[in-house]
């Protein structure tokens, strides 16, 4: 009886901790086995060019995109990628700024507020429903901009693992 | 919108060669191996929507694969068809041809609005499973492809915008070309109950004013006998 009650509880307990914490969950990113790909933080700063990967594979940005779900990040990583941990509550301390999902889906409404405003409702729309399928939060590297390539390449490579 | 999907194309096709083959994205890199390439179709022609799509243009008659998927219930059909007729009717319109090479398209298009405003959408339609609830899923699927029927609107709509009757003026058929972008801006969020709203009360209205049955009607008559 005290087995099975325990059991249930613990059910209850993991149950109870489905729901992601900024405070003490990680992130996770698919990408290249080779390392994760390096922001560039003056670039663009639009949020709607960033999540809809306007200008494709390569394009400069300033954001790093991270899911709460792993399943998410091996589609990403893909056959030959792997999947990388972060823990977004000591992302401030290294310069980094967390756009939690729960931001973005704010901001992405209409012709977009603050960073994701952007001309086009309807792409403004698709990046929202990429946001809420991914379950995207971002690593906002704008504040970076004074770190040398290798010092940029470290700190990443650190926060990401 | 077909601006916009113009402007890719342009730039895809700039970046990345024909004669190169498969690429790999990272290095431009041709391949060939397993990996990247699947030998065989015929996992794809298996499926009914697979075969038809495979089969498109091979025998010369686009148009008749595009009726066959009209014929064909359920999702993937409809995202085949329109998906295809935007590439058809674009197409059309790059060889010279005019706006009403779209015109059965756009009325079949238009009907799918009217008799079936919440696509039916099994979860055994999706090939991935996203972070979002299976609900949320389904939602964001039914979102899409409302969407994409009034994408299609909006392509006929601006390939009429490019020509001018012989009075000089548009069709009134030009008047769509923003139909989807109109969608969004009103509904603000991927809703299906706030988009399928608008279809009701503003799409199909502007559908109905730019291209009513009677004209449709005589538009297809001189189409099928010009003389």
């Amino acid at each position: 009886m005290i087995g099975i009650v325990g059991w249930a509880a613990e059910v209850r307990v993991a149950m109870a901790r489905t729901k992601w914490k900024a405070a003490k969950d990680p992130l996770f990113r698919g990408d290249s086995a080779g390392g994760v790909a390096l922001p560039e933080p003056t670039a663009d700063r639009s949020l709607v060019r960033h999540i809809l990967y306007l200008g494709g594979r390569g394009r400069p940005t300033p954001y790093i995109s991270t899911s709460e779900a792993v399943i998410v990040a091996l589609r990403f990583a893909g056959p030959n990628g792997r999947v990388y941990k972060s823990y977004p509550k000591v992302w401030q301390a290294a310069g980094i700024k967390h756009r939690p999902k729960s931001e973005l889906v704010l901001l992405l409404r209409g012709r977009g507020k603050g960073d994701a405003v952007w001309p086009s409702a309807f792409e403004v729309a698709q990046a929202r429903a990429y946001v809420e399928e991914s379950v995207e939060h971002l690593a906002d590297c704008r504040d970076l901009d004074d770190l040398d390539s290798p010092t940029l390449k470290q700190t990443i490579s650190q926060l990401f693992r | 919108m077909l601006a916009s999907a113009i402007h890719q194309n342009t730039q895809h096709a700039e970046e990345f060669t024909h004669d190169g083959g498969v690429q790999r994205l990272s290095d431009r890199a041709p391949v060939t191996n397993d990996e990247f390439v699947e030998r065989s179709a015929s996992y794809l022609v298996a499926d009914t929507v697979g075969s038809v799509v495979s089969e498109y243009g091979e025998l010369g008659t686009k148009i008749a694969s595009l009726a066959a998927l009209r014929w064909i219930p359920g999702y993937r059909s409809e995202l085949a068809l329109i998906s295809l007729s935007r590439a058809y009717t674009r197409r059309c319109m790059d060889r010279g041809g005019r706006w009403t090479s779209g015109v059965h398209l756009l009325w079949w298009t238009r009907a799918k609005l009217i008799q079936e405003p919440i696509p039916e959408l099994s979860p055994t339609d999706f090939r991935l499973q996203s972070g979002a609830s299976l609900a949320r899923q389904t939602e964001l699927a039914q979102w899409r492809l409302i969407m994409l029927r009034l994408t299609f609107v909006s392509d006929i709509g601006s390939h009429a915008a490019v020509e001018q009757t012989e009075s000089g003026v548009h069709h009134p058929v030009s008047h769509l070309s923003d139909l989807a972008e109109r969608a969004a801006e009103a509904t603000e969020l991927p809703s299906v109950r706030k988009l399928t709203q608008w279809v009701r009360r503003h799409g199909v209205p502007a559908l109905n004013d730019a291209l009513p049955e009677s004209a449709y009607r005589q538009i297809s008559r001189a189409l099928h006998d010009p003389w």
